[in-house]
């Protein structure tokens, strides 16, 4: 996927013009290899973020991760459970008190206020809280049984990003960059947007490279205002004036190539100043949403106040994917807990806020991203670190969950209209076709092209993995 | 072969008989890293080029690959390798620069002495020591608090490499400094290796506790040994001859010891440190009572509105009669915004009736609990007490709504926006007119109409303010300004001499067992402290403590070992760390690796005569640094030409290599080209300046927002503040390591968010800037002076004719980009030329 309109767009100076325009005697330079040529191919870069080929054939190129941050209830979205309207008020036997993170939190069942009803062709279950996210069924699996291994937010985000529940390891991002590098060398290859409330808790623990290399970290991009930090001069400059110190730059670095020319580094460094300088560009030319049309917009939900900021990143999402990024995340809810999806009270406060922020956006993500012929090659994921109790906390509010709850995929290769593992009959643990984080993961992998066990990397004497010395690809819910 | 060796093959025979032989088909028991340094003798060669035995080595190799060694590097180039390797900044003081391209001015010899008694040394070898030691300034993990005292470590390290400290105190000092010497600071500072790690949190205490062991096991191992212990922690390790029991047998070394800041100082310090602890508490009271007591705020009455707008927490007026009770009252309210971090249950509008005064009566909360529900308290003295169930409802900012409380004999009732939403039965409050006021919120009202049970108007119209009553206290009062008394009281008390420490709490041992699969609470056999007993045959004892003792002695015991010449890792470790911090590589490539996994010696001759002469030398680091410095193999030039292409990485030394320079040195050598750069060295971490949005890509601030930079700002980078949920985005973009364990190489990228960050940044830009005002102030406007200057601060060299040449072409261009004066021109034109330079490839290599 090659960005063919970066030398049609506004204000871009291609390699013959920048000559061309060069007065007096520095136009007669001849400049490099790079000059020689009007178009740089992402192939032609050299360097860790090459695109490489997958271990075996992939069904998706890029990857979107919605986070729904704070831990969703799923019991409440999407995992829909008869049996605690029946329980209502009622201690549930599989309760146990170390599983939460809260100590008010009891053990009887509160019934969803929230009416379920079937959707699509295979009839899966959607609650009355996120109607388009619905009528998306049939392209849309359900994973009801993942599990991880704590009920306190920031391992928990730690581990659905790196594998770990210690902070410090390569992101999910990182290590898919790494594998398969970018194709388009003038965008970052995985990029993080977080919410306007903030972001995260762990900050940027969360998109980390970890000990690979620096060229593999997230990349935080604004949906307003400058797209990516130093992308454009700290002060305004003159026109013309960075062309002039580009050109000198290369051309004095030029000569230091030559007189070493051996040295690839040197040569690759020149590249990276190319690239940077044609990212000005294409950074701003992707978060230019003046050519997407109205009804798009509206798709996304730009129109309506409560979806319009998410929408705009669901959108920016799908126009880095067209471009060839490689793994976008965006984060829903942040800064203070209570800004989450965290409802430890206030149940129907907390949900009535966040899934009509987020419904028609992903919805309309994901029947873009079909129209599009993209959806078949790209993985959209919407979930949390954890989900919530089918119980009480006390406060009309669902305490942490790590022992059961959904994560929603669609696209990529993943089968549509099905659920994959179950819950008990309360939504409280993963019971049927249990997912571990690490299984999550190696799945991901492998729609990537990716064989979890053999994307590795040497460090402190071991081979290390995003799934440690776990996981199993879930195979049932490939197409 | 002692016995002990044989049994652990036994055993790891009996387990994995196939492992006996490795990869590389060498026997464990064979395995070079782990036989006592051999004397080697050194080469001798006929040949003109050796300097030292170094070189003899070296050659030796070369010649058997047919290779032959580069010429020597320019004067200059030399000179500026010398400085940027060993000090990371060139010259500070005139010209060192040598006038011809091949004479020096001073001779080499010198030149290496007068590096090796500079003081920037420790700042610059030092930071390789730091990247071993994992060091940063806090916690990490999900709060990531700051370790206040954290820098004197850090402030340690580097005086020890300028000390010349011998390495073998360095080491015991770092994992036993407290039963070395209990009444130094220094030793109990040094201990502060074992507590640079990442803090673990959020699990069970036990939990925590082991992950922080096995940091501690994984580190000292790695850094000290080249070990890779760690993997032994679950299961015996696959490949090193390190079991399971020797793991925990190490763990048993560790277990006793436990977390402290050690206080060591004179007793008008510990009055100080009393006393500041003191002054500290009590401003933290203060914010605390401004958070929860009612403040008068900010209060202003304007044409019937009446505007409250601080922000500050629980702001409150009073007015009316306390004698009504029996009354309607109504107002219109609207909140212009709530602050970005609310107490966040306690933000809201409040509106008290039946009020004896502000802080007594029945009170509404409108907004509540993160704008989700309306609450109604009975109130006594502030202190509230919930006397209905809270509501469900928000306030939307910017809007008018319109309240009525009808306070009737038999029961009130509040109205909002002609809802009803409370309704309630309690006498306890007799008395009362009404109180006003917000918590983290600003708000306005007006349409203020008291009626009587009659319809009489009681108000039409708020009082002024001068009638109304507020608490007097504080008016004004600025939280913010008491946080940064208390940050500059934080910042006074790190100065004290406090150590970020380990010790041993009693000399009685923690027992200790193995623990099945790693897991905290799975216990399994008991175990005895031991070293690991396969990689070397020397025997050590855990005698039993003297009764008298303080500390278990365990940990001086293992650093005895360690630092003990007969030890085969510690010196070749340690020496070939020097080589690959020189040459970019070690003669060992996997340099915290000797174990079977691990690489072999490019030249293991050289390796084992180094290690020798560092012991002989008395452990002296910068023996060996003189010994590499001196020879002609550091001396050969890093131009690469076609002969070198059967030693493509330099593995061999068929020349220096050429490579990228670490990501301190780029931004320090930036601010000592601008001439901005301030050594003053030591002391607390600095907080240069980051862009905001990467402040806050966590939930909460954990950097000071710096509006523009000034000179405490441009220490050179060691000084920065290593906050782990806020690596500094220069430094990280260069490839600085994440600090959550050892790295003992940095990985060298290329990518063009660094090329951003050099071309756009606001320190390159700011920079640039600086070095352009200081040109044309030291020399003039010449612009051929200008060039020549330029060149020479950025570069360390002059520029020759056609880069003079281009250079006035360009500054003449440039300036015609700018519109404005001619002396503006200049200096405009002079900075673009010096933010190219500070691009160029040519000063991010060394050559």
């Amino acid at each position: 996927m090659h960005d063919n309109t970066l030398n049609h767009s506004r204000g871009f100076i291609n390699r013959r013009q920048l000559l061309q325009t060069a007065g007096g005697g520095i136009g007669s330079w001849a400049l490099s290899h790079l000059f020689n040529t009007d178009q740089l191919q992402a192939e032609e870069i050299s360097g860790p973020l090459t695109s490489k080929s997958p271990h075996h054939k992939a069904s998706a190129k890029s990857v979107i991760f919605i986070f729904a941050y704070g831990g969703p209830s799923q019991v409440d979205m999407f995992d829909y459970k008869p049996a605690l309207a029946k329980w209502h008020g009622k201690s549930i036997p599989v309760f146990e008190k170390s599983d939460a993170f809260n100590k008010t939190t009891k053990d009887t069942a509160m019934m969803s206020p929230y009416k379920f009803s079937r959707h699509g062709k295979a009839g899966l279950f959607f609650s009355e809280l996120i109607p388009e996210i619905a009528s998306c069924a049939d392209d849309i699996c359900l994973m009801n049984s993942l599990h991880c291994e704590s009920n306190n937010h920031a391992p928990a985000l730690f581990q659905m990003n790196t594998g770990f529940i210690l902070a410090g390891r390569p992101s999910m991002g990182s290590w898919i960059s790494y594998g398969l590098g970018s194709e388009n060398a003038s965008l970052p290859s995985f990029v993080v947007m977080w919410d306007h409330r903030g972001g995260p808790i762990g900050g940027a623990q969360n998109w980390t490279s970890g000990f690979l290399p620096a060229a593999y970290q997230g990349t935080p991009l604004r949906s307003v205002g400058q797209p990516i930090i130093d992308l454009q001069a700290d002060r305004p400059l003159r026109p013309g004036q960075q062309e002039l110190r580009l050109r000198m730059l290369q051309r004095l670095n030029q000569q230091f190539v030559d007189s070493n020319p051996l040295e690839k580094e040197l040569a690759a460094r020149i590249d990276s100043y190319e690239l940077a300088y044609k990212m000005q560009f294409a950074a701003p030319d992707v978060v230019d949403l003046s050519r997407e049309t109205r009804e798009t917009k509206a798709l996304y939900g730009l129109n309506r106040p409560i979806s319009s900021y998410f929408g705009k990143q669901c959108l920016l999402a799908r126009r880095m994917v067209e471009k060839g990024v490689r793994f976008v995340q965006i984060y829903s809810g942040g800064a203070d807990q209570q800004l989450s999806w965290d409802a430890h009270s206030g149940l129907q406060n907390n949900l009535d806020q966040h899934c009509p922020e987020v419904d028609r956006p992903i919805a309309g993500l994901l029947k873009d991203l079909k129209r599009r012929g993209m959806l078949e090659d790209t993985l959209v994921i919407f979930g949390g670190e954890f989900g919530r109790m089918p119980t009480n906390q006390g406060t009309i509010g669902r305490d942490h969950n790590p022992r059961g709850f959904t994560m929603l995929l669609a696209g990529g290769g993943v089968k549509g209209g099905m659920t994959y593992g179950a819950t008990d009959d309360f939504g409280y643990a993963a019971q049927k076709d249990p997912v571990s984080i690490n299984d999550f993961h190696a799945t991901c992998l492998h729609l990537l092209g990716m064989d979890h066990e053999h994307l590795t990397f040497h460090h402190r004497s071991r081979d290390m993995r995003l799934t440690d010395v776990g996981g199993a690809v879930i195979h049932d819910i490939i197409s | 072969m002692n016995t002990q060796l044989l049994r652990l093959f036994a055993l790891l025979g009996y387990v994995w008989p196939f492992l006996c032989q490795t990869a590389s088909g060498q026997q464990q028991d064979t395995h070079w890293a782990f036989q006592p340094l051999r004397n080697v003798g050194v080469p001798h060669l006929e040949a003109d080029w050796p300097e030292n035995p170094i070189d003899s080595f070296i050659l030796q190799k070369l010649n058997t690959a047919q290779l032959q060694p580069a010429k020597r590097a320019t004067a200059n180039q030399l000179t500026n390798r010398l400085y940027l390797d060993m000090l990371g900044v060139l010259p500070t003081s005139d010209p060192l620069f040598p006038l011809d391209d091949n004479v020096l001015a001073t001779p080499w010899s010198q030149l290496v002495d007068q590096v090796l008694a500079s003081p920037y040394y420790g700042e610059r070898w030092g930071r390789h020591w730091l990247d071993l030691a994992r060091y940063a300034d806090s916690n990490g993990f999900e709060f990531d608090f700051v370790r206040p005292f954290a820098w004197r470590y850090r402030d340690y390290v580097i005086s020890a490499f300028n000390r010349d400290m011998p390495y073998d105190q360095f080491i015991k000092e770092q994992l036993a400094g407290d039963e070395i010497n209990r009444s130094s600071l220094q030793s109990w500072v040094a201990t502060g290796f074992c507590r640079n790690g990442p803090t673990v949190g959020n699990q069970t205490l036990d939990k925590n506790r082991y992950e922080e062991l096995h940091d501690v096991i994984t580190a000292t191992t790695e850094v000290f040994l080249g070990l890779t212990v760690g993997c032994a922690r679950c299961h015996d390790h696959k490949f090193d001859p390190i079991s399971q029991k020797d793991y925990y047998s190490m763990l048993a070394i560790f277990h006793t010891s436990e977390k402290r800041d050690q206080f060591i100082g004179t007793t008008e310090q510990r009055q100080r440190y009393d006393e500041l602890r003191k002054r500290k508490k009590a401003l933290e009271q203060r914010v605390r009572s401004a958070t929860t007591e009612p403040q008068a705020g900010q209060w202003k009455l304007q044409q019937g509105i009446l505007t409250q707008s601080s922000m500050v927490n629980n702001t409150r007026v009073w007015f009316g009669d306390a004698t009504w009770t029996n009354y309607t009252f109504e107002v219109d309210f609207k909140r212009d915004r709530v602050t970005q971090q609310p107490f966040s249950f306690d933000a809201g509008v409040y509106i008290s009736v039946l009020a004896a005064d502000y802080r007594n009566g029945y009170t509404l909360q409108l907004g509540a609990s993160d704008d989700r529900e309306h609450a109604l308290h009975y109130e006594i003295n502030n202190s509230r007490h919930s006397l209905l169930p809270r509501v469900s409802g928000k306030l939307e900012n910017d809007r008018w709504y319109n309240l009525r409380v009808e306070v009737g004999e038999d029961d009130t009732k509040v109205w909002l926006e002609d809802q009803l939403i409370f309704k309630f039965d309690d006498n306890r409050h007799s008395s009362g007119g009404i109180a006003l006021g917000n918590w983290s919120t600003s708000t306005q009202w007006r349409n203020l109409r008291v009626t009587n049970k009659q319809g009489i108007p009681l108000l039409n119209a708020f009082p002024s303010l001068e009638k109304m009553t507020r608490p007097a206290n504080t008016d004004g009062f600025d939280i913010e300004a008491v946080k940064q008394q208390i940050e500059q009281i934080d910042n006074q008390i790190a100065t004290l001499p406090l150590a970020q420490a380990i010790t041993d709490n009693s000399p009685i041992a923690k027992p200790t067992h193995v623990h099945i699969r790693g897991e905290y609470n799975n216990l399994g056999e008991h175990v005895e402290p031991a070293i690991p007993a396969s990689v070397s045959n020397m025997v050590v004892e855990f005698p039993e403590p003297a009764k008298e003792a303080r500390t278990t002695g365990r940990r001086l015991i293992l650093a005895n070992w360690i630092a003990h010449k007969n030890n085969p890792l510690t010196a070749r470790v340690m020496v070939n760390r020097i080589w690959q911090f020189h040459f970019g590589r070690g003669l060992v490539e996997t340099s915290s690796n000797f174990g079977l996994l691990g690489f072999e010696p490019t030249h293991p001759g050289l390796l084992d005569w180094l290690a020798n002469e560092f012991i002989r030398s008395d452990w002296s680091i910068k023996h060996i640094h003189k010994l590499i410095l001196e020879s002609a193999t550091y001396r050969q030039s890093s131009q690469r030409t076609d002969s070198h292409a059967s030693d493509p990485d330099a593995a061999l030394l068929s020349r220096f290599p050429m490579r990228r320079h670490d990501a301190e040195v780029i931004r320090d050598r930036i601010l000592q080209a601008s001439g901005s750069i301030n050594l003053r060295m030591g002391g607390p971490g600095i907080f240069p300046y980051i862009n905001e949005e990467i402040i806050g890509s966590g939930t909460t601030r954990k950097w000071p927002q710096v509006s523009q930079e000034n000179t405490k700002h441009w220490r050179r980078s060691i000084y920065i503040f290593s906050r782990r949920s806020v690596p500094f985005p220069l430094l990280e973009g260069f490839d600085a390591p994440v600090t959550t364990s050892s790295c003992s190489r940095r990985i060298t990228t290329t990518v063009p968010t660094q090329a951003l960050q050099l071309l756009n940044s606001r320190f390159t830009n700011n920079q640039s800037m600086e070095m352009a005002r200081l040109l044309i102030r030291e020399h003039g406007e010449n612009r051929r002076i200008l060039i020549k200057h330029a060149y020479l601060r950025v570069l360390g060299r002059f520029p020759n004719t056609r880069e003079i040449e281009l250079g006035l072409e360009f500054l003449i261009e440039a300036e015609n980009l700018h519109d404005s004066n001619a002396t503006e021109k200049l200096l405009f034109s002079l900075q673009d030329l010096c933010h190219v330079l500070i691009n160029l490839n040519e000063f991010v290599f060394m050559q």
